[in-house]
């Protein structure tokens, strides 16, 4: 077989529909809780990598000389490559507002402030196939693209940098923002626009898709730190926590620790305290049956009302558990603290 | 004449001296009480005092409440009681404030340092909310709620998210204090998520003021939701509330100051004498 041209140009969005297909397997496999609005944003924007990958794929296989027969398709299969495109850009943004903001009410307070440029982000792609304002086959069939369509993709592209402009502005004011990383996704994305604005070659999609695989493969890295069974973190997170607190990113301050009598009684014991467990707090299942819930608070008060609100929630599901509590003397070095406070069997 | 402690149970036998407020204020966690009793268990003189910074890494300091006494020698007697107490409670530093001259003059003998300036607390009245420079005709969203309308659990979360982060506002023991303790109906918040994410808590005393104790949010709105959570409890307090009903505040750091500087401008403190001691 010859390689030509098209070819070598359609091989982005060969390996985008790919990557894509593998992505949407790996999330049919590994993905535990659909009721979790991470895993559907996620979910969303697999579908659409899908949808534009696949339809890039199959745009790639007709043969240039049918465009002319096949027009209303071809045309069709841009259109969905588009809004696909777009999709993802309004999925990436609603997720970077719930991973910062953590707050799906505060995400549906805001969707009236971003739905015209949404709206804008989807329709004009639709309108497209009918009036031809962003781009057109031309009399060699070839795809030409307007001044319009210029301006709209710069559009696009500031939807998304607005979304890194406010995590950057969430994390200057939260260090708790530790764990999601936005350079996996954005990084991958800025190679493909710049590499298809200079190059004319179509790589937004092939690295776009990169970009979706590393937040997915960011999502279950976190995934793998969690315990499967209560749903809290497990000992392997526990020492990456160690080295956090050895290096004084994380100042260890206080811990509760609760050992249940049943160590059967694990998933109840976990759906009991879930709701009383503060965000700011890393609850860890440390042994068969025992866990411990660390802060960097020292405050005794805190202390106290989680104790007795744990008590209080497993008393309530028939459960017996003992709670014990330790804040470190400010004098104390917070990995001295961390070895004596939470012993955990080799 | 003997010293016994006060206590929540016994707290009501000295009402004459302590108020009904103060009676009410010895069932809470960091507020101690000493009596001085004769024989036949007649109280002559009262010293209540607050002990501030228990439960974090500050020093831990004592804040004397009421001082009264028949004579000058009972109360030089409670004050030999006290400083007993607070060396057992390791309090590093004690400090008062009175409106009344010969009481400062006391505590001076006592070692007390002594000035004059404006006190911490600012009284106003439920009439005088309505000049604060708020829009009170806003229509409030649905998220901002009446303390009546959430959970205990919502409640204790908010507070133990507050403490995390080192907020307690003038309630050194927030963390022991029931939500019964606030009038829920008068106190706002704001709800995100089911979860409570802003609060105004004011604790309307057994004499019928209104105490403002804690103004905190978080969250990416955190200040829309102030100034709504204000709104609602502002305009509660005015349907409902004589509008000669004392609102008492206490302006108990710099960033309420600056607040309450800035809704009630031109509004004093009483002057008051004030003074520190080193235990």
């Amino acid at each position: 077989m010859d390689i030509n041209a098209d070819m070598i140009v359609n091989i982005d969005l060969y390996a985008g529909a790919l990557l894509a297909l593998s992505g949407v397997l790996f999330m049919a496999l590994r993905t535990t809780s659909l009721k979790d609005i991470r895993s559907k944003l996620l979910i969303s924007l697999l579908t659409a990598a899908i949808v534009s990958g696949v339809s890039g794929l199959v745009l790639s296989l007709l043969p240039a000389a049918q465009y002319d027969s096949l027009g209303l398709l071809v045309r069709f299969l841009d259109m969905l490559i588009e809004v696909a495109i777009n999709v993802q850009l309004i999925v990436i943004f609603f997720y970077i507002l719930y991973e910062i903001f953590k707050s799906a009410d505060y995400v549906k307070r805001k969707f009236f402030k971003y739905i015209i440029p949404e709206v804008i982000l989807v329709l004009l792609p639709v309108l497209n196939v009918f009036t031809n304002i962003l781009w057109y086959y031309d009399e060699n069939h070839e795809l030409s693209y307007s001044y319009l369509y210029m301006a709209y993709t710069i559009f696009r592209y500031a939807f998304l940098i607005a979304g890194v402009a406010l995590y950057l502005r969430f994390k200057s004011q939260e260090k708790n923002a530790r764990r999601f990383n936005i350079w996996l996704l954005v990084i991958p994305m800025l190679i493909g626009t710049f590499s298809e604005s200079f190059t004319g070659y179509g790589a937004w999609m092939l690295f776009g898709t990169i970009g979706y695989t590393n937040l997915y493969i960011l999502v279950a890295s976190e995934m793998g730190y969690r315990d499967h069974e209560s749903g809290f973190f497990n000992r392997h997170y526990l020492k990456q926590l160690y080295g956090l607190v050895d290096n004084g990113t994380y100042q260890l301050s206080s811990i509760i620790t609760y050992k249940l009598a049943d160590d059967s009684a694990v998933e109840k014991f976990a759906d009991a305290i879930r709701s009383v467990l503060p965000d700011e707090c890393d609850t860890i299942r440390i042994d068969a049956g025992k866990f411990v819930t660390i802060s960097e608070s020292a405050d005794r008060g805190y202390v106290f009302m989680l104790s007795e609100d744990v008590a209080m929630m497993a008393e309530e599901a028939g459960l017996e558990v003992t709670v014990d509590s330790i804040t470190r003397d400010k004098n104390e070095i917070p990995a001295d603290f961390f070895i004596d406070n939470i012993r955990i069997k080799r | 004449m003997k010293i016994i402690e006060i206590t929540k149970e016994n707290a009501e036998d000295f009402q004459d001296f302590l108020g009904e407020d103060l009676v009410a204020d010895m069932s809470r966690t960091f507020f101690n009480g000493l009596a001085a009793t004769d024989d036949s268990g007649t109280c002559h003189g009262v010293l209540v005092y607050e002990l501030l910074g228990v439960d974090s890494d500050d020093d831990t300091s004592s804040r004397i409440r009421l001082i009264a006494g028949d004579d000058e020698e009972i109360k030089a007697s409670l004050q030999d009681e006290y400083r007993k107490a607070a060396s057992e409670a390791d309090v590093g530093k004690s400090f008062f404030e009175t409106s009344e001259s010969e009481v400062a003059s006391f505590f001076e003998k006592l070692g007390f340092s002594k000035s004059s300036g404006e006190s911490m607390e600012l009284t106003i009245t439920v009439s005088e909310l309505e000049k604060l420079p708020i829009k009170r005709d806003v229509k409030l969203p649905d998220y901002i709620q009446s303390l009546a309308d959430v959970s205990v659990i919502q409640y204790r979360n908010f507070v133990k998210k507050a403490l995390i982060k080192g907020t307690k506002g003038a309630v050194e023991d927030l963390a022991y204090l029931p939500l019964s303790w606030f009038k829920r109906e008068v106190s706002s918040c704001s709800v995100s998520d089911d979860k409570i994410d802003g609060v105004l808590l004011i604790r309307e005393t057994p004499s019928g003021e209104l105490h403002p104790l804690l103004y905190t949010a978080y969250g990416p709105d955190f200040v829309k939701n102030l100034s709504l959570i204000l709104i609602n409890s502002v305009n509660y307090a005015l349907e409902n509330y004589p509008p000669d009903t004392k609102v008492v505040i206490y302006r108990h750091d710099k960033k309420v100051l600056m607040l309450v500087h800035k809704l009630l401008a031109g509004y004093k403190g009483s002057e008051i004498y004030m003074g520190t001691r080193e235990e």
